[in-house]
């Protein structure tokens, strides 16, 4: 469980996320425009950076949290203990229970074989790939996965989306594409704007809806981007959630 | 733990480490064995003190070499740590202590090879055979060696991390910059009780001792009248000190780590 009590980040003096509170028990989507402080967000509940505020996984706050192996990211920051994708295995199966045997199979149906790669030298879709199976792979109960899809081509992302579904009871899935999330129709969903999350709504309602400027009584969820508000509305006209395909177009409306 | 493994593996096969370390240590003790040489008087005690000033010297080059890539590889692995002390088995104190020891096999594997180096070149070079009189000392200067330079370069890594990512090469080029720096000030500075205050005279000097038998002089560039010898005793104590003294505030700075990240600070 995930428990996040009025959380700020701030970068030198600039709230990059602004009093959030969400309560996660099972697996949600984040989804956000780019900049909108996603990564920050899943930085400051994986240890990453430091917050103001409480975040508290199963009960335990955070900045104090000492060899909890239960959650895994796929954070890029985490994986630069190894140089090679054999040593961050290696290191990983010692000190975060990684299935070696398990990763392996999976990097190899990803296309992934030569363990002797510096993972620097990973193309984006291949290190999306590489982080995100270690990460599964380590058998967590809560997930922080950062756009797992990122580069990656389709056939692909249809095994990470079946191994996202099959591993973690709980977590936070990160993304900017509204094309994927609609594989997670039954999941819970949360908007993030500006360093603001807004939400819960279930995927499914939220790209059924429409967006439309201005608050609207009967709205699903109203953010705000910019100064102007924005509301997603069931059964109305106008533009579909599930056609915008990526929320950075939010700000060209 | 795999990770002390993981560290000495990666450090004893970093090409980087590699020629700096070794080929370039190797290069500088050919010169001094059969160019500079020549210089020295055909004494017995004057050969021995060139041949152990050289042995001193390697050593400290070669470390400074060495360990500026361990503080490149913890810069590099220091982003991964705030997450990895919270959310798996590996703590603080683990990681220091696996930086340290997979360090200590590499001071002792590259210490034992400029024993060899040393000894062979200027065995040929003067014709006579220059075996290094106190193996304990010597073993004892490359393990203490290995912990110093590594809390150090945890310490540079962790420092750089924590405030200036943008000076990050500079931090991790320190071990290398005092190496040279201290190296050449006993050779060429008399620094008299100053050997004992700065760690990396003490490695150098007491590195001189074990192969000379016999207590360094405190500097090497006034002959007469002769200097005092260095205590072995005050070096060991210094080193240790330094020891103790990086080893805690590498430890504070491991604990309170957290992302520094250039990409957000330019965005903001």
């Amino acid at each position: 469980m995930i428990d996040l009590v009025n959380v700020e980040v701030n970068y030198r003096g600039i709230k990059a996320i602004k009093g959030v509170t969400m309560h996660v028990e099972s697996k949600v989507l984040l989804l956000g425009p780019n900049g909108s402080g996603k990564t920050t967000l899943l930085r400051a509940v994986a240890g990453i950076v430091p917050y103001l505020g409480s975040i508290r996984v199963d009960g335990t706050e955070v900045r104090s949290l000492k060899g909890y192996s239960s959650l895994s990211t796929n954070l890029p920051e985490v994986f630069s203990v190894g140089l090679t994708l054999g040593d961050v295995l290696s290191i990983f199966s010692d000190i975060k229970g990684l299935d070696g045997r398990r990763a392996v199979e999976m990097l190899r149906e990803v296309g992934i074989r030569d363990l002797r790669q510096k993972t620097y030298s990973l193309s984006t879709g291949q290190s999306a790939l590489f982080r995100t199976i270690v990460a599964l792979a380590t058998d967590p109960k809560i997930v922080l996965l950062d756009e797992p899809f990122e580069n990656v081509d389709v056939a692909k992302r249809r095994k990470v989306l079946s191994w996202i579904k099959e591993y973690g009871k709980e977590g936070i899935v990160v993304t900017h594409e509204l094309e994927l999330a609609s594989s997670f129709q039954e999941l819970d969903s949360y908007l993030i704007f500006e360093g603001k999350v807004y939400g819960p709504v279930k995927v499914g309602e939220l790209l059924s809806s429409v967006v439309t400027e201005g608050r609207d009584p009967e709205a699903l969820l109203v953010v705000e981007v910019e100064g102007k508000e924005f509301s997603f509305v069931k059964g109305k006209e106008g533009k579909r959630m599930a056609d915008i395909i990526t929320l950075d177009r939010l700000y060209s409306m | 733990m795999k990770f002390p493994l993981y560290v000495a593996k990666r450090l004893i096969t970093t090409p980087y480490l590699l020629f700096w370390a070794v080929i370039f240590v190797t290069l500088i003790d050919v010169m001094g064995a059969f160019l500079e040489s020549r210089e020295v008087p055909h004494i017995p005690e004057a050969e021995e003190l060139y041949v152990s000033s050289w042995f001193g010297t390697s050593i400290i080059m070669s470390y400074g070499s060495a360990f500026t890539s361990l503080a490149f590889m913890v810069s590099y692995q220091t982003g991964s740590l705030p997450h990895l002390f919270r959310y798996s088995k590996m703590t603080p104190s683990q990681y220091l202590s696996g930086v340290v020891l997979g360090s200590v096999i590499l001071s002792v594997v590259l210490g034992t090879y400029m024993l060899f180096l040393v000894y062979a070149l200027f065995s040929s070079s003067f014709n006579t055979t220059f075996l290094p009189k106190d193996l304990p000392l010597a073993y004892l200067t490359f393990l203490l060696s290995g912990v110093f330079f590594s809390t150090f370069s945890v310490f540079l890594g962790a420092l750089s991390y924590k405030y200036s990512r943008k000076l990050s090469n500079f931090f991790t080029l320190i071990p290398f910059i005092l190496a040279f720096i201290f190296g050449f000030s006993y050779l060429f500075a008399n620094l008299g009780n100053l050997v004992y205050i700065n760690p990396l005279s003490d490695v150098q000097v007491l590195a001189i001792s074990s192969f000379l038998g016999g207590q360094a002089p405190t500097g090497l560039i006034v002959i007469s009248p002769p200097q005092p010898g260095a205590s072995d005793i005050l070096l060991t104590g210094s080193l240790i000190v330094w020891i103790v003294i990086v080893t805690v505030i590498s430890s504070i700075l491991l604990r309170r780590l957290y992302l520094n990240p250039v990409e957000e600070g330019k965005l903001f």
